[in-house]
């Protein structure tokens, strides 16, 4: 079966500056990959290529079978950053992507208000929101979407350790629901174990794959478990020994 | 510290500073300290209003120059606003604009006056122009500002939904540019009515600024006055509508804005 997502020699570059070189890498339908890299190494700017809005030096990434994310390909994309329509309301901005494809679902839409555990706010603005709710928003915003694929740019990078780790949780359990194909960028290598099925080790830069470990821990997962089990720490250890090298050389490098 | 929290509280301390002032200048022109030819006297401007208001020519002036601010206010606005937008699309016209644009811009617009009176006669038209002159650059630049600061995060991700770049336009960059296109706004509605008021100051038959002037020409200092009483009044009252709508589209905002 061919990969859901693909990256064939993909080669990003900056003027001189190589961010990415020569990368390949195969996401499966259904599968939760997660990249991580030491900073600098390419990792968001690979997903910006995958959703279509840089183009590529050299190399070809394709979305189930569609090259570059041209038109009519379906990729829900999560920043880091917050990007919540700060003028709609939590409901509202549920509704965009609905209203991209002009299909506005208000029972679907409060149900998954209800799912991400925000019954009640669907009227209050972003503002009114804290870090956490905003970003339960942005889930509820990307399910609503309904893509094939997921992109996530470190989505919880920003959040305090312990909303961190509820959150985490929570996408945790819907996914082990709806099983969609995620590839998932992050610099916090607990998290990459603890969510994901394979996780694909960047180089520093130029960005090369130098490794991929299965992650062969049971599903469904609980956080708090998965974090205490001994392949959990076992996986950890080896891959942070890899992972270390290259946050060092990344260190020492000019950026 | 006192606290002026409730609302009675607080108009009533307002009124306190107006009776201050009009007892001090009152009591100043009676005990003949000040002249009245100089600074008139508040009961005379305010018999003088209370005659104006009665007959009709006042209100025909004031119409006039409402009519001249408002139809220069929206036109101007309009204008404005779709040629930042149109500017803010083509890169190539802003480059070839941009100095000349920039050249009227800084120009003190109310120098043109006496050209716009030449060209389009002593009646409204003129101040119309004049007034739409300074309104569209106004509406012009903070339009333009406004499409360059839209957050390209937010037009990213709408855009990987897979939205139209007229779907982007309408959802993420217009509402965007709001709190912009009203901070213009609420400038242009002031100086609008400058203009009308300049304008008609320089050649008209009619408007506040014809009052004003004729009022100075004959020395009648209550006259004056009166229609600069009329004239705050006007501005407190636009400014209220400006600042109503405003609260209204941007309550997203929270309070943050507010002045």
């Amino acid at each position: 079966m061919p990969h859901k997502i693909s990256v064939s020699g993909l080669t990003i570059a900056f003027g001189p500056t190589r961010a990415l070189e020569r990368v390949s890498l195969g996401v499966n339908d259904g599968e939760f990959v997660s990249i991580v890299g030491p900073s600098g190494c390419g990792k968001s700017t690979m997903l910006n290529v995958i959703a279509g809005l840089l183009a590529p030096s050299e190399g070809d990434t394709y979305v189930a079978g569609i090259e570059n994310n041209g038109p009519g390909s379906r990729i829900g994309y999560m920043f880091q950053k917050d990007t919540l329509l700060p003028w709609a309301t939590a409901l509202e901005n549920v509704f965009l992507p609905m209203d991209v494809k002009g299909e506005r679902d208000s029972h679907k839409a409060r149900a998954l208000m209800q799912l991400v555990d925000l019954a009640g706010f669907e009227a209050h603005y972003p503002r009114q929101l804290s870090g956490g709710m905003r970003k339960r928003v942005q889930l509820a915003r990307l399910l609503a979407q309904d893509p094939d694929v997921l992109l996530m740019d470190e989505p919880f990078g920003a959040l305090d350790a312990q909303t961190r780790l509820i959150i985490q949780g929570e996408f945790l359990k819907i996914w082990e629901e709806q099983r969609k194909t995620v590839l998932f960028v992050t610099h916090d290598l607990q998290e990459a174990i603890a969510l994901s099925d394979k996780v694909v080790l960047i180089s520093a830069r130029p960005g090369r794959v130098k490794a991929t470990y299965p992650v062969d821990l049971p599903r469904p997962r609980q956080i708090e478990n998965v974090l205490v089990h001994p392949r959990f720490t076992a996986l950890f250890h080896e891959i942070w020994a890899s992972l270390k090298q290259e946050v060092v050389a990344a260190r020492e490098r000019p950026v | 510290m006192m606290t002026a929290g409730s609302r009675s509280e607080r108009w009533i301390l307002r009124l306190l500073v107006l009776a201050l002032i009009v007892g001090i200048w009152e009591g100043l022109c009676r005990s003949g300290l000040a002249s009245e030819f100089w600074v008139s006297r508040p009961f005379l401007i305010v018999e003088r209003l209370w005659e104006a208001v009665r007959s009709t020519t006042l209100w025909v002036h004031m119409g006039v120059t409402l009519i001249e601010t408002a139809s220069g206010f929206l036109l101007g606005a309009l204008a404005g606003i779709l040629t930042g937008f149109a500017l803010a699309r083509s890169r190539r016209a802003h480059v070839a604009l941009e100095p000349y644009l920039m050249g009227i811009y800084s120009l003190p617009r109310v120098a043109l006056a006496p050209l716009f009176i030449m060209w389009f006669g002593i009646g409204i038209l003129s101040k119309i122009v004049l007034a739409i002159s300074i309104v569209f650059f106004i509406l012009l630049i903070n339009t333009y500002v406004g499409v360059q600061n839209v957050d390209r995060d937010l037009v990213n991700s709408v855009k990987t939904m897979g939205a139209t770049p007229r779907f982007v336009t309408r959802r993420v960059v217009l509402p965007s540019c709001i709190p912009w296109i009203f901070s213009g706004l609420r400038i242009s509605m002031a100086l609008a009515l400058t203009a009308s008021v300049v304008g008609e100051m320089l050649a008209a038959q009619y408007g506040l600024g014809f009052m004003l002037a004729r009022a100075s020409g004959t020395f009648d200092t209550t006259g004056i006055f009166m229609v600069l009483i009329i004239l705050a009044l006007l501005a407190i009252g636009t400014y209220n509508l400006m600042a109503r709508l405003e609260k209204r589209l941007l309550h997203w905002q929270g309070e943050s804005l507010q002045i």
